[in-house]
């Protein structure tokens, strides 16, 4: 591979490599990113810190000169969502209400990138508080698709799947509350992870639905992703919510044979005909390669999205009450009571599908409708059980990602309710709790990604990654890139 | 008649040096907004994570109430807006720490116990000041630090109760040292609720807050049952409502109706898991836990046979109590030890506005000056000038008695010689008496004392004076 291929192809593992042995130099790696970000204009970034990245590559090759041990991502540039802290650069979360609001501290998760020589680029576009499934509802305008520009990127963490679509990072963080690194990924044609719940620390993400949320890689292959999570994932005193486990290693190659299941819903109405053929085809390739592949009847995919609405917007009508005008953010220019402060401020501060989501949450969690509340939670409890069941079969549970492939820009954001229906199969395992990555599956007749959500066992990453990089191993899918990055 | 029905809920500062859910200090007279940080202030994307010595010393709160601590217990947010409310929701428990409680107080039918219905765990909010008509200002200090809610049943039948209960509560926290509970500096916060009826049926309650002290929170109950009857008496209806006690007027006035209330949208708090007690937690609080003041009060009554007010008196301070038992190992006579403690001491203490731990003199002392006492050496006068002169510097009595000769005179040739130079001296008082104005012996009986400086044996210039008086 020449450095060119490397910078758009290769993988942390080889572009680390050709750094350390100064076949590349750190500066002229991030240069490239950068300048591929510059002359892009899909919209992917919100903001670009050039002379950071630039500075920090320089640190890092002075490093190198002086035999200073590189860390696990010496010199790989990446890109970070922006509703996750980093030190002194805006947050926005695509918000009016935070357009100039700027981090006091780092997100764990960025600690510990930086401590393994990760270079910052800059911060990548998003669904207003990570609510969407398009980008659309950015304030800083639409992300477009890197396949094609007529369409959107998936969401809510489109920029930084389209960002490793369009070469302009090697990987790039995201978040997923119902779906939000899955479904862009798949959009994308990039593979993306949701890890278990409580493996990722969450401080310094700015919170949506708490109980759900979860900091996750997007890249070039499982194999990436793999090295990322063994990284960010771990105890965090201050997340109380992350589980002490043991430190996540990385899988070796294997040989064994994989039980399989698959949900019945491939066979849906629903579900485009371009993505049953190309799931039940890399099925029968397993089957032919001595794997056990067998149909389950998974129920909960049309239950989710109700019970991932409920809970998701309950928790956020919450955690975006602190958006009040009076500390940071946006505040509206004259106000002639408190009140007056707290609905203007909200009120031009937040974007149309932000407020749908604060209503709805407000409403359900007043005292009267405490049982739509506390039956979501019996649904979400049945479908960890009924995944928990399968698990004491099967080693990987198959489901698509998405319906359908990327649709157009505007073409459903006036239509929340068929939004939303396109989290169906990935909010199953933010309900759940489970892990779930999306790898992408080779393109629609019209040259559209098509993604494939593999879900296993809770704190299973290992399973999970030993499958994804499987596949990877036995098809060039993930190898695709639009025609404008080859 | 109408019975009213109060139940009381405290909000309790919990000592502790940082926050309940981040690292900034707990500090009462820091500069406004110095003791902050992104987590007290609710930045977008921080998390809390819980103070374990908070929690262990709620778990002592808890075990000193008698109450029974939840293994499992589960944080939650209460939503409302506020501009002192950084994140828009205050950290409480759904699920409290402990359950079913109680306190004994007395009364004038004897022993009472006041039933707890739930001690739990939250976070305080920041503070605002209105500086004029336009401006409001907020110190954030006080944005997460740690509190002890305290609720108890509706079992408090009047002002007196109330109070009784409070103070005993308020002995209990500074007795296992949880809490300065000083009412002043808001660590120690009532809020009585209150209805009547006349039959057994439940009146409609009303809630009183801002009672910045026991005399307000006395005030305000008596005030409310007061407001509360005349009401019904006149045909009208109880409105559930929050009312302010306005100190200057010294009456209630509405702040909200029931309507107005927000609706708190409690939910369980996604980034707090369960907070899991264990054994060993209750076993290490456990040990930590003095004896208490209701079990000390039947003590002392019972093995110092002493009254009902002076034994209040001094388990209001465990360190007076201590002191005093100190006193009586040492050798000081029980009547003498509670008078000097309860009038002399307290006095001193009071006068100087000094704490008790400023205070030099040791149950050593008082035990060696009833010694004095005991062997005539010295008079109760003396003995008291005594303890106002060493208070604050502590001087031995021995030195002190034979630095300032203070040596009781009880040799009678020269109380006699003494006794006649006054009668000399004061012939028109001598012949008032004479003629029957007994008033005036006690005249002598001060001349006398003074002519010696105090030292004179009272006892013996009595008798002797009577017996001069009576050869005239």
């Amino acid at each position: 591979m020449n450095n060119s291929e490397l910078i758009a192809k290769g993988s942390i593992k080889e572009i680390r490599e050709a750094v350390i042995n100064g076949k590349l130099h750190t500066v002229e790696l991030v240069n490239c990113f950068i300048q591929r970000i510059k002359n892009n204009r899909i919209n992917s970034f919100i903001s670009l810190y050039e002379d950071n990245a630039l500075k920090r590559a320089e640190e890092l090759d002075k490093k190198l000169k002086n035999r200073g041990k590189p860390g696990k991502l010496f010199g790989i540039p990446y890109a970070v969502k922006d509703n996750i802290a980093v030190k002194g650069y805006e947050v926005t979360c695509a918000s009016k209400m935070l357009k100039n609001y700027k981090a006091t501290y780092n997100a764990t998760v960025i600690n510990r990138l930086n401590d393994e020589d990760a270079i910052f680029l800059g911060k990548t576009n998003l669904d207003e508080f990570a609510m969407g499934s398009s980008t659309e509802t950015s304030y800083f305008g639409t992300t477009l698709n890197p396949w094609d520009n007529s369409r959107v990127p998936g969401g809510s963490s489109g920029g930084s799947a389209a960002a490793i679509a369009s070469g302009e990072s090697v990987f790039a963080l995201g978040s997923d509350t119902g779906g939000s690194i899955r479904q862009p990924a798949a959009f994308c044609g990039v593979t993306g992870l949701k890890a278990t719940y409580g493996c990722v620390s969450r401080f310094g993400l700015v919170a949506f639905a708490s109980s759900l949320d979860q900091v996750g890689p997007i890249g070039r292959s499982a194999e990436d992703l793999e090295l990322i999570f063994s990284i960010i994932s771990g105890f965090d005193k201050k997340d109380t919510t992350t589980k002490r486990i043991e430190n996540y290693k990385v899988s070796g190659p294997t040989k064994r044979k994989f039980n399989i299941a698959y949900t019945n819903d491939i066979f849906s109405e629903e579900i485009s005909p371009d993505i049953k053929g190309n799931i039940l085809s890399i099925l029968n390739l397993l089957k032919e390669e001595g794997h056990n592949i067998s149909e389950v009847a998974f129920n909960f995919s049309k239950h989710s999205v109700p019970v991932y609405q409920i809970l998701s917007c309950s928790e956020a009508s919450s955690n975006l009450a602190r958006y009040d005008g009076i500390r940071y953010g946006y505040q509206t220019k004259s106000y002639k009571s408190l009140l007056e402060l707290y609905n203007r401020s909200r009120g031009e501060g937040f974007g149309e599908e932000v407020k749908r989501r604060i209503l709805f949450g407000t409403y359900i969690l007043m005292a009267k409708n405490n049982a739509l509340y506390t039956s979501s939670f019996k649904v979400s409890r049945l479908i960890r059980e009924n995944l928990e069941n399968i698990f004491t079969e099967y080693d990987v549970f198959i489901t698509p990602t998405t319906f359908n492939p990327p649709f157009k820009i505007g073409e459903i954001i006036d239509d929340p309710i068929r939004m939303h229906h396109s989290d169906a199969f990935t909010s199953i395992c933010n309900l759940s709790g489970n892990p779930g990555i999306s790898i992408p599956l080779g393109l629609t007749g019209n040259n559209l990604p098509i993604g494939m959500q593999i879900i296993a066992k809770r704190f299973d990453e290992n399973n999970l990654f030993q499958f994804a990089k499987y596949i990877q191993s036995i098809t060039d899918y993930h190898k695709c890139l639009p025609e404008e990055v080859k | 008649m109408y019975k009213a029905t109060i139940g009381i809920e405290v909000h309790s500062q919990i000592k502790t040096r940082s926050k309940m859910f981040c690292g900034c200090k707990v500090e009462f007279l820091s500069a406004p907004n110095t003791n902050i940080c992104s987590i007290c202030m609710g930045e977008p994307g921080v998390l809390p994570y819980t103070n374990e010595k908070a929690i262990l010393l709620a778990i002592r709160a808890a075990l000193a109430l008698n109450a029974q601590i939840n293994k499992k217990s589960v944080f939650a947010r209460k939503n409302y807006y506020y501009p002192d409310l950084t994140k828009g929701y205050q950290i409480t428990q759904s699920v409290p720490l402990a359950e079913n409680g109680y306190v004994v107080i007395n009364t004038e039918n004897g022993e009472k116990k006041i039933t707890i219905h739930r001690i739990h765990i939250e976070e305080d909010t920041g503070k605002l000041f209105h500086t004029n008509d336009k401006v409001s200002m907020i110190d954030f200090n006080r944005s997460g630090v740690p509190l002890l809610e305290i609720v108890t049943d509706p079992v408090i039948e009047n002002e007196k109760e109330a109070i009784s209960y409070l103070k005993r509560l308020r002995q209990i926290i500074r007795y296992i040292d949880i809490s300065g509970a000083d009412m002043e500096k808001g660590q120690f916060r009532c809020e009585p609720n209150i209805s009547v009826s006349k039959d057994n049926r439940r009146g409609i309650k009303t809630e009183v807050k801002n009672l910045n002290s026991l005399k307000a929170v006395e005030k305000a109950i008596k005030y409310e049952i007061e407001r509360q009857i005349t009401i019904l008496e006149k045909g009208g209806k109880i409105i559930q409502q929050t009312m302010l006690w306005d100190e200057k007027e010294q009456v209630t006035k509405t702040m909200r109706s029931k309507e107005g209330i927000a609706e708190y949208r409690y939910f369980k708090e996604p980034d707090l898991i369960p907070l899991i007690i264990t054994n060993e937690m209750i076993n290490e609080q456990k040990e930590l836990i003095p004896e208490l003041p209701q079990s000390k009060f039947n003590r002392l009554v019972k093995e110092y046979n002493i009254g009902i007010n002076e034994a209040e008196i001094l388990i209001d301070n465990p360190r007076l109590s201590n002191y005093f038992e100190k006193s009586i190992e040492k050798g000081c006579g029980i009547k003498e030890s509670l008078g000097w403690i309860t009038t002399d001491i307290m006095g001193i203490l009071n006068k100087s506005e000094k704490k008790f731990s400023y205070l030099k003199i040791t149950p050593q002392h008082l035990a060696d000056l009833y010694k004095y006492i005991e062997n005539k050496i010295i008079n109760m006068n003396i003995a008291k000038n005594i303890l106002h002169e060493i208070a604050f510097t502590g001087e031995p009595v021995d030195k002190y008695i034979k630095s300032k000769n203070l040596i009781q005179i009880t040799d009678t040739k020269s109380i006699e010689k003494i006794i006649d130079e006054i009668l000399e001296e004061n012939p028109t008082e001598v012949k008032r008496y004479l003629k029957g104005n007994n008033k005036l012996f006690g005249f002598f009986v001060g001349q006398a004392m003074k002519k010696m400086g105090g030292k004179a044996n009272p006892t013996i210039v009595n008798k002797l004076l009577k017996d001069i008086l009576n050869r005239r």
